[in-house]
């Protein structure tokens, strides 16, 4: 037996297996899922991940560290800081929810396909499904108290580590080099908090030309 | 243009769940999975539309919602009873072919699924199930060579 013959036997032993699902439920459940999704990434985000947010809603104090004696690859503002190491590995800490342009920019140049908007999701990013996270839940007994910390949680295949370190840091380790082909990072604050963050489809629009 | 996902669906459910349904084991598994990845097909159909292959997303959309799952339950299940692995296809047209599929390790399974089901060539194979294309050639090769041994065994039982 050759393996076209044990090919046309393997198929044919599945001829009678047909999908009954109808159409109607495909599409029914489709729009459940957008609106999950719409609404997880919108404002109703803020209300349903308070807790999980609220670490970092507590961005507001400004850091005291200065700008000095900082290695040439590592750019630092008072809201937040990047920092690439030799290995490509590029730590976020974000302090303050201001100038995501800028904060997007530094990435960008420093390899990361990345989205950053402080002003509520992009709606020309699409989530990498099934992979998208939004910011997991964060165990209430957490919520301001400093002797909880670190928070830490590693996904997406270890290409990114959140880490809440403080009630006022949140910091993001990125690996560049561990992200699926084809995607990119969006960070997403609305009101004044983080509320989503995952890996997403490069674009044009979402993350410019990569 | 893009196709319509109505005819996507018409045209691709059913291979999808074979594909699926030898990777699993499991019919009932198997379309529950497959419903949810074409839901989410259908939900950023703008995407998938222009996937090199929609069938394959779906494929791996459903493997991945059926490893989370797994991940889950898996808790629970080894609390219950083992994991019923057996086919729940009510009626094969050739029983004994699914039962010499359903003895091949998981990897081998879903590569003969995706290749014979899908179609898939050796490189789309690899990037669905994020692979090298040298193990895809190894596993298939290996699956091949127990399915005929098993078929063989069986034809000489009397």
């Amino acid at each position: 037996m050759n393996d076209t013959d044990l090919a046309a036997l393997v198929r044919d032993a599945m001829r009678d297996t047909h999908m009954t699902v109808p159409e109607s439920d495909i599409t029914r459940r489709a729009r459940t899922l957008r609106t999950r999704r719409h609404v997880a990434a919108g404002g109703a985000a803020v209300a349903g991940l308070a807790a999980a947010a609220l670490a970092v809603a507590t961005l507001a104090a400004p850091a005291s560290s200065p700008a000095t004696g900082h290695a040439q690859n590592t750019a630092q503002l008072t809201a937040w800081t990047v920092t690439k190491d030799p290995g490509g590995v590029i730590d976020v800490t974000i302090r303050e929810l201001k100038d995501p342009a800028g904060l997007q920019a530094r990435l960008r140049a420093d390899g990361v396909p990345i989205n950053v908007s402080f002003s509520g999701p992009n709606p020309a990013c699409d989530p990498y499904y099934p992979n998208y996270q939004y910011i997991p839940p964060m165990p209430p007994r957490y919520l301001g108290k400093p002797g909880n910390y670190p928070w830490i949680h590693s996904y997406d295949n270890g290409s990114v580590t959140v880490s809440v370190t403080s009630p006022s840091d949140l910091t993001l380790v990125l690996r560049p080099a561990r992200m699926p082909r084809g995607t990119a990072f969006q960070i997403v604050a609305l009101r004044g908090s983080v509320v989503a963050w995952g890996l997403v489809e490069t674009s044009p629009a979402c993350t410019g030309l990569w | 243009m893009t196709p319509d996902f109505a005819d996507f669906y018409r045209d691709a459910k059913d291979d999808c769940l074979r594909t699926v349904v030898i990777s699993t084991g499991d019919r009932d598994l198997a379309q529950d999975l497959v419903a949810e990845a074409f839901a989410r097909a259908c939900a950023s159909w703008r995407k998938v539309a222009r996937h090199p292959n929609p069938r394959a997303w779906v494929v791996r959309t459903a493997l991945n919602v059926h490893t989370d799952r797994w991940r889950t339950r898996r808790r629970e299940m080894l609390l219950v009873q083992p994991a019923d692995t057996g086919m729940h296809d009510p009626d094969p047209a050739d029983p004994a072919i699914i039962a010499a599929v359903r003895r091949l390790p998981e990897r081998q399974r879903q590569i003969v699924a995706l290749r014979l089901f899908l179609d898939l060539d050796t490189e789309t194979t690899a990037e669905t199930l994020g692979i090298s294309p040298g193990t895809v050639k190894s596993h298939l090769f290996r699956a091949l060579a127990a399915l005929r041994e098993d078929l063989k065994l069986k034809e000489q039982t009397p």
